[in-house]
């Protein structure tokens, strides 16, 4: 089955109009995973971490299997750790 | 597609000769230690590590990998041969591999005993020198590999891929004019790059999306060489392309 995998940046929609083949939705998932990570690693090692990154899974019948979403937030100076 | 000797050996003497000047002696010498052609289909192993080959391959057509698997049954390929290329050389004087060779495409390879290779490097020292060259040529890409991966984006780390490619298939006359055959599918780049089937395919759409590639089918075209070294970063020194004594 061919899945694919809209990547949503910061609200801006970068559809993925080609697709990739996996045996099944849990591999997809996995891949995407995989794909989140990678991509956020490269924005934050380039100093410009997305306040936002996720990607939106399809299948080519139709179905949609969910979006899986990281957020990046940066505390200002005079945050402090909470009472324990 | 059955090669013949000659133009099989044509594809060595190509590389070798980008890089030094082999004499008729040589180059006799060298058609005198080939054996017979062996053909491997597409994903089947050429060499298995662990294997103790008593032949070195030359691959003649056709694309190969060197690859090692990881525990989670993942394939990371360290290099990607084409014609012309010595893929084993390195179990000659290794003796057990360390990784596996497989057949990326169905290939074709011309074999060298271990043997008639023994007897050859007795014989020729600067013959020696010039196959020594062409392993320590694996090493530097290899180099070019581990940085590229561990220090540069996937597009970058793709971007130079591709130039590489490019550079190794033209010299062996396989690919002119900023076009090159590359009949690997995305799930065998994305074990070249490291990265997920999906990162390499949206890297692909990026590159295709910005105008500096096409690929279709098997057919790269590279639309913007000069962006996409730039891209890469990428700096043809490591493949050693200077015609002098070694």
């Amino acid at each position: 089955m061919r899945y694919f995998f809209h990547l949503i940046e910061e609200g801006k929609l970068s559809p993925d109009d080609t697709g990739t083949e996996f045996p099944d939705a849990v591999s997809a998932r996995r891949a995407a995973l995989s794909t989140l990570c990678d991509l956020t690693s490269e924005r934050i090692t380039a100093l410009t971490p997305p306040s936002s990154i996720s990607l939106r899974i399809t299948a080519e019948d139709g179905q949609h299997l969910g979006v899986l979403s990281l957020t990046f937030e940066e505390a200002p100076p005079d945050w402090s750790l909470p009472p324990t | 597609m059955a090669a013949d000797h000659a133009s099989a050996l044509k594809l060595l003497f190509d590389r070798m000769e980008v890089r030094d000047r082999l004499s008729a002696t040589e180059k006799a010498a060298l058609a005198d230690a080939a054996g017979e052609f062996r053909f491997f289909p597409r994903e089947t192993s050429i060499v298995r590590e662990g294997d103790r080959p008593s032949v070195c391959a030359l691959l003649v057509s056709g694309l190969a990998s060197r690859y090692n698997m990881t525990e989670g049954g993942g394939r990371q390929i360290t290099a990607v041969h084409v014609p012309g290329d010595f893929v084993d050389l390195h179990s000659f004087p290794l003796k057990k591999m360390d990784h596996g060779i497989g057949a990326l495409t169905d290939c074709e390879v011309l074999v060298f005993s271990h043997a008639r290779l023994v007897a050859l490097t007795e014989a020729h020292p600067h013959l020696t020198r010039v196959l020594w060259m062409l392993t320590l040529l694996d090493g530097a890409i290899h180099r070019r590999w581990l940085v590229a991966m561990g220090r540069t984006s996937a597009l970058s780390h793709t971007a130079h891929f591709l130039c590489e490619m490019y550079l190794r298939l033209e010299i062996v006359g396989l690919a002119s004019g900023h076009v090159m055959p590359l009949p690997i599918t995305q799930l065998e780049l994305s074990d070249v790059l490291g990265i997920s089937a999906v990162h390499t395919n949206r890297v692909l759409q990026e590159l295709r999306s910005s105008g500096l590639i096409s690929w279709v089918g098997t057919e790269v075209r590279i639309l913007d060489w000069k962006y996409l070294t730039s891209a890469g970063q990428f700096d043809d020194s490591f493949l050693f392309l200077e015609r002098i004594p070694r």
